[in-house]
């Protein structure tokens, strides 16, 4: 009984451990996150994973700064477990707050032209050797009409 | 050497123990920091267990404080890191053996189990990461991260303009696809993705084997080499703390004891000069 009471808490490291190496495999979950020991063995960190807004107009599109605050949480799980449902309630919520229009009739504006969808994109930065160039890749991404 | 069981007055086992709790508990109170009503709840537990030390000798505390570390852990799953983790098996392994005659020993063996545990699972990361295998990933993250980026403008392995356009290319793909970027010197990165295995490996090896046998003093040597060297570059102090108290706890040696002792508190001391300085 001894033996098991010593044993059970390092039994429950490996239990989360392997949880965690499937859901690294089989999701876009980083393997320095949730359980997984796996901090220093990939620059696929949570703070290397790049988000970007960018509202789409009718004459282009302009990437607009994330705002920190009540969204802090939610880029921080975007980050962290990127899935293109994530991104897309990012994107939802971004859309009300930033573009909100109190008039139901008028249609948001951004930079004078007018608001046609709103995109919230998670890349991981992958490195190039031939060119030495750090490389944005989509693994998650979200719309917001 | 001086073995700890030498050490006068109340029996040695029973002082190992209130100083691996007291260490722990303050572990949890400054390192527990995510999902607030969690933490409060850990919190309280464990100021109790400080204020009233015959506390520690019951499992419920520990359950209790377990049980608000794991809700604090779920709960706030994106801010939690592995020590948070670990910090709960801690507090898990105390409760289970709290009540026991030998539970300073059976803490001692648990401890153990749980830092080789750990490594043995670093070290996995480590083997499954294409990145690590291929060197790329010691290439390119102390040119990433700043901590280790100063160390490398330092020795010389990154040129101070090759640090501020990497400085810059986060910034940079925020809006563009690519960004250049430089990573450090081939020594630089090779010295760097060796020590990490090696060291890590030494851990894991040493802290499989049992207690007695010759080979767990390379545990301990190699863990707090690791202490000295990782966390004095890189100030993860969450995890340097619970990996101090965990050693401490299967620690034999007063000696050993003390080094471990003086890296709990070493360790946020120096990080906290350098934030003034």
């Amino acid at each position: 009984m001894d033996k098991i009471r010593v044993i059970l808490p390092a039994l429950l490291l490996l239990a989360v451990g392997i949880m965690n190496r499937v859901a690294v495999a089989q999701t876009n979950l980083s393997a320095w996150e949730l359980g997984g020991f796996g901090m220093f063995s990939t620059t696929d960190s949570p703070g290397q994973r790049v988000v970007r807004l960018t509202a789409q107009t009718d004459s282009g599109a302009t990437v607009v700064l994330l705002p920190g605050g009540e969204f802090a949480e939610a880029i921080d799980k975007l980050q962290v477990l990127p899935s293109d449902g994530r991104s897309t309630s990012l994107a939802v919520a971004l859309r009300r707050d930033l573009w909100l229009v109190k008039d139901a009739e008028a249609e948001p504006q951004v930079d004078g032209s007018t608001l046609t969808h709103v995109e919230v994109v998670v890349g991981r930065i992958v490195f190039d050797e031939d060119t030495s160039e750090m490389v944005f890749n989509t693994i998650a991404q979200g719309v917001a009409p | 050497m001086i073995t700890i069981d030498e050490v006068a007055g109340r029996p040695a086992s029973s002082r190992r123990w209130d100083i691996s709790v007291l260490a722990l508990a303050l572990t949890v109170l400054a390192f527990d920091n995510v999902w607030w009503p969690g933490r409060a709840l850990a919190s309280s537990v464990c100021m109790l267990i400080l204020l009233a030390p015959s506390l520690s000798r019951l499992a419920s505390p520990w359950v209790v404080s377990a049980c608000a570390l794991t809700a604090a852990y779920i709960g706030d799953w994106s801010d939690t890191d592995n020590h948070h983790l670990m910090i709960i098996a801690a507090v898990l392994l105390v409760a289970l053996v709290a009540r026991n005659a030998q539970r300073a020993e059976l803490l001692a063996q648990g401890a153990r189990h749980l830092i080789a545990m750990a490594f043995v699972l670093a070290l996995l990361a480590k083997l499954a990461s294409a990145d690590f295998r291929s060197g790329q990933f010691g290439a390119l993250w102390p040119a990433t991260d700043s901590r280790l980026a100063d160390l490398a403008v330092r020795v010389g392995a990154l040129a101070p303009a090759d640090r501020a356009t990497n400085e810059e290319a986060l910034e940079v793909l925020i809006t563009q696809d690519t960004a250049p970027f430089i990573p450090v010197e081939a020594w630089f990165a090779n010295l760097f993705t060796g020590w990490t295995a090696a060291i890590e490996l030494a851990i894991a090896a040493g802290f499989t084997v049992r207690r007695d046998n010759r080979l767990a003093i390379v545990g301990d040597l190699a863990l707090l080499a690791f202490l000295a060297t990782t966390y004095s570059v890189v100030p993860v102090l969450g995890f340097a703390a619970i990996l101090g108290t965990l050693g401490l706890s299967q620690s034999r040696h007063r000696s050993i004891s003390g080094l471990y002792v003086l890296g709990l508190v070493a360790i946020p001391l120096q990080d906290a000069l350098a934030t003034i300085i």
